[in-house]
């Protein structure tokens, strides 16, 4: 059988030992992306069970974490023994690309560099036999490094004949599962053991529900079954708990924005492209949760990259207006493919038009966070005028403001009034314009009390006898002080304060001579 | 529960299996919650699938077989999640009696004690001793005793193990002696303390 690989006869090698060095240590830097590898494998063998016509229920996949291994278990299709034959074969993949969320068959072997040993244990439908893959990772590792350090070298496919082992038993015959347990798992991995990274990582990265708290939930839903050619969902557990699609809050209800391949006049015509939802803050501005706020592409409802990859690629300029918003844009392109690593998509023609195509998402959303933005502005400027007007009153009523200040305060009201005048048609509601116009009025009148204050203290200017009488610094803040006080108690009778101030002047022209 | 599917079963076990069933449920009313089980499901876990729809918790001990230990425990797993429990699952690798003497198993999982029901399946006997006075199982067993009495609940606790003409007087000697024990943990409001023993003869 030509798939039916087998290591004894291969009389050639072309490949390795060193290659499993390579891909186990180099391609997975984050380590919870094994566990979204063997998720994508369990994900793929339960959407090949839905089409099965023995299919009886949707499928689940349920982690179980101990205090030492991770336990990954779907009961999709299952393997029969010559499928768990080809499990050890490095890059050996019978999926086809855009059909599965895997295809290169390596991710099946990505457990190699967490755990000690790798045991799958997989029973097909209608097969009355289970078979184990039993792969001594340690052993193979610690090969390899010690052949390093001597120089040498190992045919890959001896490598891999010594350090694994299949095991067949008896099982019923309509049981279907895969069980991969990645057993001892290695300090530097240990953070996959934490359930709840496990479980946020699940919840970010994997196909999975939205949260039943999130409001649209449903509706967003409903609407990406309508517009992306096979979008699925799969139960996950970890332990107990459901794993959920997280949200943020508070959110205003979805918008839709679609891109087709090419330009058409009829949408039949024409492929999708790729398709995005996404919900603005309810309460202006950006949302304060910046790590899950933006956009994050989605590939057969995996997520692709992180929220930086959209904010790079879709945005032209001012990507941080991305944290105004929440949501995904799903790829529905086949010829889009992800990387390895899935940090991002394969560069090909197919992904430039993505890109390319795509920065009409990062300026419909800059241009809806730029209005947004300008509103969220005017009515944070408005409180300010408000409070400034408010207190500015109280303190002229309660005769807090000195002379020194009242240049000061006409000067802020001024530039108040004019940032007003400026603003008022970027406030997002009438009732805010109103009000807007009313504080105006309030400022110009305030502006006109001062006005007419001052302008009275300069009609009643007196003369200043400091300089006549040589007063010292002291002597003439006092001084000073006096008059001051004098013109405010005698703000409404002019005429008093100025015999006064003259009383004053030739008291002290006898007494300091 | 559906006993013909557990064709798996040889039919004393069943018997066993059945009447501990109902001490178990008697245990499960007068209590109005599920039982915590503790014990040594083996990898086909045929205790626990019958006793399943009565259990809020399973702490299952698997040692496997020296060398290849991981395998035992991966089916015991496996077995887990092909009925449905793996959630309740809580698997302590590593020999009973060392855990229970120690508190953990070999990789720090701590037991969580009280348990309502403890079984021990043991595919030994009893009395293997290590010195000349010393046996580790016995110190186990009294260990979990020790362990259970603290917080001052009934629970169940049933013993199976294999039994050898040869160790007759010893047997009943460890029997008198521990049916003494039990009445000693009564006095300690330890109120209900069953003791199934099945003897099956080696071939």
């Amino acid at each position: 059988m030509e798939n039916d690989l087998n290591l004894e006869l291969s009389k050639e090698e072309f490949s390795y030992g060193f290659i499993i060095e390579v891909l186990t240590r180099g391609l997975y830097p984050d380590k919870f992306h094994v566990i979204r590898e063997y998720i994508q494998n369990s994900f793929d063998a339960i959407c090949k069970w839905r089409r099965d016509p023995h299919f009886d229920d949707q499928g689940s996949i349920s982690i179980k974490v101990t205090n030492n291994s991770i336990l990954i278990f779907d009961n999709g299709t299952g393997m029969d023994k010559q499928k768990i034959n080809q499990y050890r074969y490095v890059g050996y993949s019978e999926k086809r690309v855009g059909e599965s969320t895997g295809f290169r068959g390596i991710g099946k072997l990505s457990g190699i560099s967490v755990a000690e040993k790798l045991i799958v244990t997989s029973s097909a439908y209608g097969v009355k036999e289970k078979n184990r893959l039993i792969f001594d990772t340690q052993g193979m590792i610690l090969e390899i490094l010690d052949l390093k350090s001597r120089g040498e070298n190992i045919a890959l496919n001896e490598l891999i004949r010594n350090y694994t082992d299949i095991q067949t038993s008896p099982e019923e015959e309509e049981k279907h599962y895969t069980l991969v347990e990645l057993n001892n798992i290695r300090p530097d991995s240990r953070i996959l053991l934490d359930e709840d990274a496990l479980i946020n990582f699940i919840g970010m990265n994997c196909p999975v529900d939205f949260d039943p708290g999130f409001e649209f939930g449903e509706e967003i839903t409903n609407k990406i079954k309508e517009m992306v050619d096979d979008y699925e969902t799969v139960i996950i557990k970890v332990g107990e708990r459901q794993v959920y699609k997280p949200y943020i809050t508070p959110c205003k209800r979805p918008e839709y924005y679609t891109i087709w391949k090419e330009e058409s006049e009829e949408e039949e015509d024409s492929e999708l492209l790729c398709f995005s939802w996404y919900c603005k803050n309810k309460e202006k501005g950006q949302f304060e949760d910046k790590e899950r706020s933006g956009l994050l592409f989605r590939s057969k409802n995996f997520t692709i990259g992180d929220r930086f990859l959209t904010r790079e690629k879709l945005w032209a300029a001012t990507p941080e207006r991305a944290f105004y918003f929440y949501g995904e844009v799903y790829v529905n392109d086949k010829e889009v493919t992800p990387t390895s690593e899935r940090n991002n998509f394969v560069q090909n023609t197919a992904r430039d038009n993505l890109y390319k195509k795509g920065k009409e998402i990062g300026k419909t959303l800059s241009k809806i966070a730029g209005v947004d933005s300008e509103q969220s502005r005017a009515v944070q400027k408005l409180k300010e005028f408000e409070e400034t007007i408010k207190n500015t009153s109280e303190e002229y009523e309660e005769g807090k403001i000195s002379k020194e200040l009242e240049v000061q305060k006409i000067i802020s009201l001024y530039n108040l009034l004019d940032d007003s005048k400026k603003r008022i048609n970027k406030l997002p509601t009438e009732l805010d314009k109103q009000k807007s116009r009313r504080l105006m009025q309030k400022a110009q009148n305030l502006i006109d009390t001062f006005k007419k204050i001052k302008e009275k203290n300069v009609e009643s200017k007196f003369y200043d006898i400091t300089a006549e009488l040589g007063f010292d610094d002291s002597c003439k803040k006092l001084y000073d002080f006096i008059i001051a006080s004098l013109q405010d108690t005698l703000v409404d009778k002019e005429e008093i304060c100025e015999e006064v101030i003259k009383k004053i002047h030739s008291l002290l022209r006898e007494q300091w001579k | 529960m559906e006993v013909d599917k557990i064709g798996f079963f040889t039919k004393n076990k069943q018997k066993v299996r059945e009447m501990n069933l109902l001490l178990i449920k008697d245990f499960y009313n007068e209590s109005g919650s599920k039982l915590k089980y503790f014990g040594l499901p083996s990898e086909e876990m045929q205790d626990i699938y019958f006793w399943k729809d009565y259990l809020s918790s399973i702490g299952a001990v698997e040692r496997g077989t020296r060398g290849q230990e991981f395998i035992k425990q991966h089916d015991l797993v496996l077995t887990s999640f092909l009925l449905g429990i793996s959630d309740k699952l809580e698997l302590y690798r590593g020999d009973m009696d060392d855990i229970l003497i120690y508190g953990k198993d070999y990789f720090g999982n701590k037991i969580d004690y009280p348990y309502q029901l403890v079984n021990m399946d043991y595919t030994g006997g009893l009395f293997y001793k290590e010195d000349k006075d010393k046996s580790k199982r016995i110190d186990s067993i009294k260990s979990l005793l020790r362990n259970q009495a603290k917080f001052r609940q009934d629970f169940i606790l049933l013993i199976t193990c294999n039994f050898d003409n040869d160790f007759d007087a010893e047997y009943k000697n460890f029997i008198e002696k521990f049916i003494l024990k039990s009445e000693d943990q009564k006095k300690e409001s330890l109120s209900r303390l069953t003791i199934e023993i099945l003897i099956k003869r080696l071939s």
